[in-house]
């Protein structure tokens, strides 16, 4: 398993372009991908789930991804997170 | 004929028959006998994947006319469509609660949109419309409703309370003229269709949805912010006459510069109501943003928009126009628009009322919040601050220590802050005859001659009876004008014209003559208003070989 953590930079925290975005980057690996933030854990493969966490700019996220391709799954959320959140 | 105010979130006029659109989710359920669980179940799944491919075909189609970042709104709808947690609340109110597929798509979406309604965010909050907007795609798939529903084959204007992007785009046609919007919001996804479309569009509109108003004539003036609903003959044919006008486009529009006999450059800059615009003010080659209205952040909202969120739109104007000028007008609300965060109460009559900088000197702490958002903004471009309804040396005053005060913050964060210019709007007859004491203060005058033309004559400007009054070129108007135009000069000022009469080509010779060298216009006039200047005295070629 690989677990990071990400503050979100964009101004407009996650809205439902790059929340879909980020679904479908997430979906596109086998490994279970999730999220975690204060006390709730969803999965990133869920879009409602994850608009619902009403991130804003600096919170802080967890994600951990766990499967036979999480090197390259959090290499690439890692990645799109920089880029795009 | 009844007229009617709104706030216009895309500039334009437009006339046509009005065509309401009433959501149906909740005006009409269709009552019928649940059948088995696994029955619904099945006609949910079918009427899903029905609503996919709906959202498949809109996504392609924006795609292709409108531009990537529209589609992207219908895939984040698709995925939102075809998400396991919405999956899940269907299928336990189909099998646990006997709901029919109708029923439970109903209840389902109402239970998502609670979570996104209960968010202290705005911007999160908006994102229930997007949940109901689905659950409305899939109710009219069920109930067989959407088949025979087509665009009417002559002009038309959707009037509802608030459109999902994908109701916009069931109703695209060449036949569509414009949106009049009772609710709507500016953070909708809909703003930017509609820019995009170049649709005239205007939301906090006072007028309710109602069936009645059906196929009734509209006339809509976005750019002034108003609409005239069974307008007289004299002014729809003035509105078809203008909109024509407005029309004569060439492919690309001129982008060489004016001149004078003198060698001077007539300066077009553009009015604007939201960031969705930018895009037109560039295809038309203005030379600068002459009037943003800033209001539009603060419209059909319950709490106050954040520095944040304000800074990101003024950066955004910045930097799309690549250095040239933004004249950012401060906020210009009073009760009669649709603000619920300042809690306004009702004003007999809100012309003269607590509006404009005489509600921001009250409401000290939303104005600080706005004047620090320009401020940082400042530095990705160049931007101004213009002061509306100004009556008096000292409200400028008062305006330029706050801006000191906030700009001394934000260099004590940390921040490097460049110089700002303050200008004054002058658009009440005080300002004129203070002009040469305001001269002294700012850094340039805008006139507003729409509200100058209607203190000025005491003929408010929506009152149908005195249409024929309210006269932009009346000569206590232009001798107003001459008397600004005198103090600019003695000050060694710039001084521009913001109103209609900017761009009314039979008074543009004079106002030239008088001194005004820059004109600022919603986008749409300024291809007629170059094809003028052109066409007439004013050659447009090198300084060296004009008349």
């Amino acid at each position: 398993m690989i677990q990071f953590e990400y503050t979100i930079t964009d101004p407009l925290g996650i809205h439902a372009r790059p929340a879909a975005e980020l679904v479908k980057t997430a979906t596109a690996y086998r490994s279970s991908i999730s999220i975690q933030y204060r006390d709730k854990e969803i999965s990133a493969k869920k879009m409602i789930a994850l608009m619902s966490l009403g991130l804003k700019q600096s919170d802080k996220i967890k994600l951990s991804i766990q499967g036979e391709d999480e090197i390259e799954a959090a290499e690439e959320l890692k990645h799109f997170l920089q880029e795009k959140l | 004929m009844y007229t009617g105010k709104g706030f216009g979130i895309v500039e334009g006029k437009a006339t046509g028959k009005v065509l309401v659109i009433s959501s149906c989710v909740s005006a009409n359920i269709v009552v019928e006998n649940t059948n088995s669980p696994s029955f619904e179940l099945e006609r949910f799944y079918k009427a899903r994947s029905e609503a996919g491919v709906q959202l498949q075909n809109l996504q392609e189609q924006s795609a292709t006319s409108l531009g990537k970042d529209q589609a992207a709104i219908f895939e984040a709808q698709t995925m939102m469509l075809m998400d396991e947690d919405f999956e899940e609340v269907v299928r336990e109110l189909i099998i646990k609660k006997d709901l029919s597929a109708i029923q439970a798509v109903k209840a389902g979406g109402e239970k998502i949109a609670a979570i996104f309604l209960g968010m202290e965010n705005e911007q999160m909050r908006s994102k229930a419309a997007d949940i109901f907007d689905l659950s409305r795609r899939l109710h009219t798939i069920l109930s067989g409703q959407s088949a025979s529903v087509y665009p009417p084959e002559e002009p038309f204007i959707l009037l509802a309370k608030d459109l999902s992007p994908g109701e916009l785009m069931q109703w695209r046609s060449p036949q569509l003229q414009g949106i009049v919007l009772s609710g709507g919001s500016a953070h909708s996804h809909l703003a930017i269709l509609a820019a995009a479309m170049k649709l005239p569009c205007l939301i906090s509109a006072d007028i309710e949805s109602d069936k009645t108003y059906e196929n009734k004539i509209l006339a809509l003036d976005a750019s002034a912010g108003m609409f005239y609903l069974d307008p007289d003959k004299a002014l729809l044919n003035r509105f078809i006459q203008e909109i024509k006008r407005e029309k004569i486009k060439k492919p690309a529009t001129d982008n060489r510069p004016f001149y004078l006999k003198t060698g001077e450059e007539i300066e077009i800059l553009a009015n604007i109501g939201s960031p969705e615009e930018l895009d037109s003010v560039l295809e038309h080659h203005c030379q600068g943003i002459g009037l943003f209205r800033s209001e539009f952040a603060y419209l059909g909202r319950l709490d106050f928009p954040s520095e944040e969120e304000l800074f990101q739109v003024y950066r955004r104007l910045a930097l799309g126009m690549q250095g040239r000028k933004v004249v950012i007008r401060t906020l210009d609300i009073g009760a009669d628009k649709d603000a619920p965060c300042f809690g306004l109460a009702r004003e007999e009559n809100p012309a003269l009322g607590n509006r404009g900088i005489r509600l921001c000197l009250q409401r000290q702490d939303v104005f600080r919040t706005q004047l620090r958002a320009i401020c940082r903004a400042a530095a990705f471009g160049n931007l101004m601050l213009m002061v509306p309804m100004l009556i008096s040396l000292d409200e400028l005053l008062q305006v330029k220590g706050l801006l000191l005060e906030v700009q001394e913050e934000l260099r004590q964060e940390g921040l490097e802050i460049p110089e700002l210019p303050v200008g004054a709007m002058i658009e009440t007859p005080a300002a004129v005859m203070l002009s040469e004491a305001l001269a002294k203060e700012a850094a340039f005058f805008s006139i507003g001659s729409n509200d100058l033309t209607q203190y000025t004559l005491a003929v408010d400007r929506q009152n149908p009876a005195l249409a024929a009054l309210y006269r932009q070129s009346h000569p206590a108007v232009f001798r107003m004008l001459g008397e600004v135009m005198r103090a600019a000069k003695a000050a060694q000022i710039p001084c521009s014209i913001c109103g209609e009469l900017a761009h009314d080509i039979a008074h543009t010779r004079e106002l030239a003559d008088m001194g005004f060298r820059s004109f600022s216009m919603a986008p749409v006039f300024v291809p007629a208003f170059k094809k003028y200047l052109s066409e007439q005295y004013l050659q447009s070629a090198s300084p060296n070989d004009t008349i």
